[in-house]
């Protein structure tokens, strides 16, 4: 079986795809880790090690904050959810990679028209 | 974002930052520790055996150790600038304290400046500038030398009251001057008597009252020339026995006094013939004076002058024949 290629995240991307898990409802870093996985197929999987750090990071700026609740296991785990501000964000990040694939598509485009 | 320092700010007085540390590394590897289980689990439920499942979380975690650390290095700089602005207020404060000791102590060790120096009016010298002054004559208006003046300053200081006294004998001119006795600024009251050889004794009181005083002025008019006859309950003369008038009663009902405090100049003593010359009343009039048989107290007695005759007897006994010389 051919072993499934995985795409190196872009530096400065992990934030955005942190705010975007948590966009639509709270959730602890293990869930956001799997919904990225879950959400991109596979193709896209963050060093988990990494996420925490990011976490903690984001919270510190106020984009997001935390509460301890219950998982669906029934144990005691840390959920995220956005903030306003964090929302605010997430908006800027997505305008700014908006632009870049843009200009990237360019770039390849005109490549692809000299070739 | 305001909220967001707020909720910081209240996060950082709930468990200031040495407290917070720890509790932080408990909550972060408590958030780990969750996130490999559900991990390992996940994998168990994939058909890896529960060792594998747990060896395979853990390698795709990473380096757990470090991640703590990073995690706790950036909660615990969520809550520095608290910390720091905590540090701050706290120097400042013990700062302030040490600048509050250091002025109040040698405020304390420190003498007294001459400015504030308190005069024995109990009010600062600087207050104290009221003068006492005036002129003595005699009944053809010519002044009376050396004439004894008496005063009396009373005077109402920040906790307590003040009486002072203050004696002057008259120039050649009649003029006397006793300075810097009562603040001007300040409520006061002054007893003052004049009282020269062969002249009636005479007193004024001001009541209390501020600002300064004008010059007295004493006409003395002259006297009956009474002599104390002292003698022991035998009929002894007594010598060294000591006496001051003490007050009279004018015709008008005004009374004259010496204050005793202020008495010290005009005391005298009964010589070898026990007789003591008191020369400042007028035949008729109710009187008392001062005496103290030696080795005895102060003590008053009334009398009144004989018209008839110059000379009063009076033994140690208070009798009822104190008066009858």
């Amino acid at each position: 079986m051919a072993k499934k290629q995985k795409a190196d995240l872009l530096q400065g991307t992990l934030d955005m795809l942190i705010l975007k898990s948590l966009l639509s409802q709270s959730r602890h870093g293990y869930g956001v880790a799997k919904w990225i996985q879950v959400t991109t197929r596979g193709a896209l999987e963050i060093e988990e090690g990494s996420l925490y750090p990011a976490l903690h990071r984001m919270q510190k700026r106020g984009w997001i904050q935390s509460e301890w609740g219950l998982s669906e296991s029934n144990r005691r785990a840390k959920y995220y959810e956005l903030t306003p501000v964090g929302r605010a964000q997430l908006k800027t990040e997505v305008q700014s990679w908006s632009q870049l694939v843009d200009a990237i598509s360019l770039v390849l485009k005109s490549n692809l028209a000299e070739g | 974002m305001l909220r967001h320092w707020f909720r910081t700010l209240i996060s950082y007085l709930r468990l200031p930052l040495i407290a917070h540390a720890d509790r932080e590394l408990h909550d972060i590897r408590e958030e780990i520790e969750f996130h490999l289980s559900s991990s390992a689990a996940e994998h168990h439920s994939e058909g890896m055996d529960a060792r594998q499942s747990q060896q395979t979380a853990l390698e795709q975690f990473g380096d757990v150790k470090a991640v703590v650390d990073d995690c706790c290095d950036v909660s615990l700089s969520r809550h520095l600038f608290w910390h720091r602005l905590h540090q701050l207020i706290t120097l400042g404060l013990v700062g302030a304290l040490g600048w509050l000791i250091w002025l109040y102590f040698p405020s304390q060790n420190k003498p007294p400046s001459d400015s504030t120096q308190l005069a024995a009016s109990g009010y600062p010298e600087s207050e104290t500038t009221g003068d006492i002054q005036g002129t003595v004559v005699a009944e053809d208006g010519q002044p009376l030398r050396e004439t004894h003046i008496l005063a009396v300053v009373k005077t109402w200081p920040p906790h307590g009251f003040r009486q002072n006294s203050f004696t002057a004998l008259t120039r050649p001119d009649g003029t006397f001057l006793i300075e810097n006795v009562y603040p001007p600024g300040q409520e006061y009251e002054v007893q003052i008597a004049a009282i020269a050889d062969a002249h009636l004794l005479k007193s004024e009181y001001i009541s209390m009252r501020t600002g300064t005083l004008e010059p007295f002025r004493f006409q003395l008019t002259k006297s009956a020339g009474l002599v104390l006859h002292f003698e022991s309950n035998a009929g002894t003369p007594l010598a060294g026995v000591s006496a001051f008038p003490f007050e009279r009663i004018d015709q008008s009902g005004q009374e004259h006094c010496i204050y005793f405090c202020s008495a010290r100049p005009v005391v005298r003593k009964s010589n070898t013939e026990g007789n003591l010359p008191m020369p400042h009343f007028l035949p008729g009039e109710q009187v008392t004076v001062y005496i103290q048989f030696p080795g005895g107290e102060w003590q008053t007695r009334e009398l009144t002058v004989p018209a008839d005759k110059q000379t009063v007897t009076l033994t140690p006994e208070p009798a009822s024949h104190l008066d009858d010389g």
